[in-house]
């Protein structure tokens, strides 16, 4: 009975627990009801603050653009302002700097136009040259080119340089010792080679070895491909009649301009094509001032030698030729050769020639006239003594320049060096022709070697 | 086709042709000299100057002596190859002879190179190499020559021709560019550079040439162009006279083309201008008719191109007179030419 009355009271105990638990779980679920009612109404105040935000964030994201877009407005004014002042700057240069003259040389012309230059070439070509700096004015581009219509546009100065002959590149070496610039280093990417003869300039040689400057193939048969995969900015060949590699170049796109200087018919004819290399790389001045000196120095040599043998008949008769298969190869009497002999006081022995077509017979009948022969080659592929000379050509044993000994050859730096020393040519030709010349007691012959 | 002319007038006259020619091409070069002081000099009267007797006898003498020389061993070698291959265009150098010669001088040139001294071995040793070169070819072929047949000795000569020439490209374009330039016209053709030993040497190859020529051409020559077969039935020994034939003819070339270089058209037209004149197609008539009439027109040539024509290749002068020539001749013709 009593467990029964425990129990009846545990029940009733149990039952009021739970209604109370049940009671207070349904006031908690609705408080945590009205909590997460809370949470959500904070939830989508929070979202509608985060889209407010956002809008507002679109808003400043758009302002910023817009403000970035008036920034880049105004850089490209400023852009435009400083090529404006460049354009002014390279006016106020070109005006100011020394424009190159040409006055000797026969197979090219240069023309100023403002900041641009227009030079001809040997082929004819019309070559529109025109500051790098002001490459990016459209304007001023097209505004030449239609003036001019040229064949080939080129920004100056030249960045990447093929050169053809060995001529041009001792040119150009040249001119990177008078200006006082880096140009083979910096803007030659190699030369047409084809190891097809000895560079006796070491630095070239050298840069050639190593690969520093390509060898794009030889002259007459050059690697095509592989100088239009090089990307140049002027290739600079020289041509001859029947030569397709002009067309060739010309027809894949190359800005090609042609160096003839060895078709001029005067030593400073000749060298005077250093200013169509140097209006290339913006060198006019200092290529106009370095031939004004070579031309007063070949002056004064001349005055030298005139003083010296001021008539004709004081003056050595000079034969100049070399000999192949018995035919004879001398100098056209309107050639640079003659030209030198003069200015160094010569007389040209075949000077009533016409062609510098020279036959044994001639040679023989006028011997005992010629004062100093001068064999046309090196010693690499002609004599290498006045004995060999005599016992291969019989014909020249009885020249009175080969049995007083006066017979001299090329240094093999000759024609690779000599166009662009033109006085050092003149000096070393009166140094032979008057042995006794004092101003010249010193000079070491330097482009010709006397045979023994 | 007969001609109206009796041979022996043709002979006498064309040996006077010859000789006027010869004395002209002494008298008359580049340099002015007086004729009659070059003369009077020859006979013993001494009127020329020390340098003017170096032109004469040194020079212009022993360069006519070539020009004859050359000339009359042209006409034989391409008379010899007409016969050897039956074939009316063959010339001294139908079988690669010049082509041989041109490679070899190049080839020359690349071992100057190598010894140091250029200018040394071209001017003495390159025509003693190109000569060697041309003969040890020349042997070969004529011994090939005993084992083929017309056509294919043909095909093979021609063929070693084209290869020639194309190694000479190949060699060329890896000299210097003056040098390989030189070496073009090296070859063109020029009587300038025979000097006395030069000329003897010809004249004796000339005469040991005419000689065998014409002990071959007494009956050996003329069966041949009828056939193999024809010359075998009347008892000529078909391989044996090939090899002679081509070592004849080949020799001729290779002298000529070592000392005055190659000069076309000669070899070619003398034979022929030979049998026009004379209606004949004997060998014993014709190839001494054919070293006068080669020796003349190379006389007459050479006087042109050292007169008129200063540096011209001698083999275009060669072309461009003798040609006309031949086709006057040819186009004079009544009846058809049978050679």
């Amino acid at each position: 009975m009593a467990s029964q009355r425990i129990l009846g009271l545990g029940v009733i105990a149990a039952i009021l627990i739970s209604i109370f638990s049940a009671i207070y779980t349904a006031m908690l679920l609705n408080e945590a009801r009205e909590n997460i009612n809370r949470i959500n109404n904070n939830i989508n105040n929070l979202s509608e603050n985060i889209l407010r935000i956002s809008a507002l964030a679109s808003g400043a994201i758009s302002s910023i653009e817009t403000l970035n877009s008036s920034i880049r407005s105004i850089e490209r004014g400023i852009s435009s302002i400083n090529n404006t002042v460049s354009s002014l700057g390279e006016l106020v240069r070109a005006s100011t700097e020394p424009h190159v003259s040409v006055k000797y040389a026969r197979l090219f012309q240069i023309a100023y136009d403002g900041p641009a230059k227009i030079v001809r070439d040997a082929e004819g070509q019309k070559i529109l040259l025109i500051p790098r700096t002001l490459s990016a004015q459209k304007d001023i581009v097209s505004l030449y080119t239609s003036r001019y219509a040229p064949d080939h546009v080129i920004y100056t100065p030249v960045e990447r340089v093929i050169l053809m002959s060995a001529t041009q590149v001792s040119m150009i070496l040249r001119l990177e010792d008078e200006c006082r610039v880096n140009i083979v280093n910096t803007s030659i990417l190699g030369i047409m080679w084809g190891k097809q003869y000895t560079w006796y300039v070491p630095k070239i040689s050298d840069m050639l070895d190593k690969g520093v400057l390509r060898d794009y193939g030889p002259a007459d048969n050059p690697n095509v491909e592989m100088i239009i995969a090089s990307k140049p900015d002027l290739v600079v060949i020289y041509t001859y009649a029947g030569s397709p590699v002009f067309r060739t170049l010309k027809g894949s796109g190359l800005p090609v301009v042609v160096d003839n200087e060895y078709l001029e018919n005067s030593l400073l004819g000749r060298f005077e094509w250093i200013k169509f290399l140097a209006v290339f790389f913006n060198l006019d001045g200092c290529a106009e001032s370095l031939f004004a000196r070579v031309e007063s120095t070949i002056d004064g040599l001349r005055q030298l030698i005139s003083n010296r043998a001021p008539v004709e008949s004081l003056r050595p008769v000079v034969a100049w030729f070399s000999v192949f298969g018995g035919r004879i190869y001398a100098s056209s009497p309107a050639s640079y050769v003659v030209d030198a002999i003069t200015m160094a006081g010569g007389r040209y022995a075949f000077i009533d020639i016409p062609y510098g077509s020279v036959s044994q017979e001639l040679v023989v009948s006028r011997s005992q006239y010629i004062d100093v022969l001068i064999y046309s080659t090196s010693k690499e592929y002609g004599p290498k003594s006045i004995e060999e000379l005599a016992k291969a050509l019989s014909f020249v044993k009885d020249i009175k320049a080969v049995r007083e000994g006066r017979v001299y050859v090329f240094a093999p730096t000759y024609w690779q060096l000599g166009t662009a020393y033109p006085e050092d040519i003149i000096r070393d030709l009166a140094k032979i022709f008057y042995p006794d010349i004092q101003n010249l007691a010193g000079w070491v012959l330097r482009f010709f070697e006397k045979l023994s | 086709m007969r001609s109206r002319i009796p041979t022996l007038q043709i002979f006498v006259t064309s040996i006077f042709i010859l000789s006027i020619l010869f004395i002209l091409s002494i008298l008359y070069g580049p340099v002015y000299i007086d004729p009659l002081r070059i003369l009077r000099d020859i006979l013993g009267q001494n009127s020329l100057t020390e340098s003017e007797e170096v032109i004469i006898y040194s020079r212009r003498i022993p360069a006519s002596l070539g020009a004859l020389t050359s000339g009359a061993l042209l006409g034989i070698s391409g008379l010899l190859y007409q016969i050897l291959l039956r074939n009316p265009m063959g010339d001294p150098y139908i079988l690669g002879v010049a082509s041989i010669s041109y490679t070899s001088l190049i080839a020359f040139a690349y071992i100057a190179i190598s010894l140091g001294s250029f200018f040394y071995y071209m001017s003495l040793v390159a025509p003693i190499f190109v000569l060697i070169i041309a003969l040890i070819y020349t042997f070969i072929l004529s011994i090939i020559s005993m084992r083929l047949s017309i056509l294919q000795l043909l095909i093979v000569g021609v063929s070693i021709g084209f290869a020639s020439s194309g190694a000479s490209l190949i060699l060329l374009s890896r000299l210097p560019p003056d040098v390989a330039g030189y070496l073009y016209i090296a070859l063109m053709g020029s009587f300038e550079p025979v000097d006395l030993r030069a000329a003897e040497t010809l004249l004796v190859s000339l005469a040991v040439v005419l000689v065998a020529s014409l002990v071959l051409s007494i009956k050996h020559l003329d069966p041949l162009i009828l056939g193999d077969d024809y010359a075998r039935s009347l008892g000529v020994n078909v391989n044996i006279i090939r090899l002679l034939i081509s070592l004849i003819s080949g020799c001729s070339a290779a002298i000529t083309v070592a000392y005055v270089g190659v000069i076309g058209f000669i070899g070619f037209a003398s034979p022929h201008i030979a049998r026009i004149l004379t209606g004949s197609g004997k060998s014993i008539i014709i190839a001494p008719l054919t070293c006068i009439i080669g020796g003349s027109i190379a006389l007459l040539t050479g006087l042109i191109a050292k007169t008129l024509l200063q540096g011209a290749p001698l083999t275009a002068v060669t072309s461009l007179f003798g040609a006309p020539l031949l086709i006057y001749m040819v186009s004079r013709m009544r009846g058809e030419y049978s050679w």
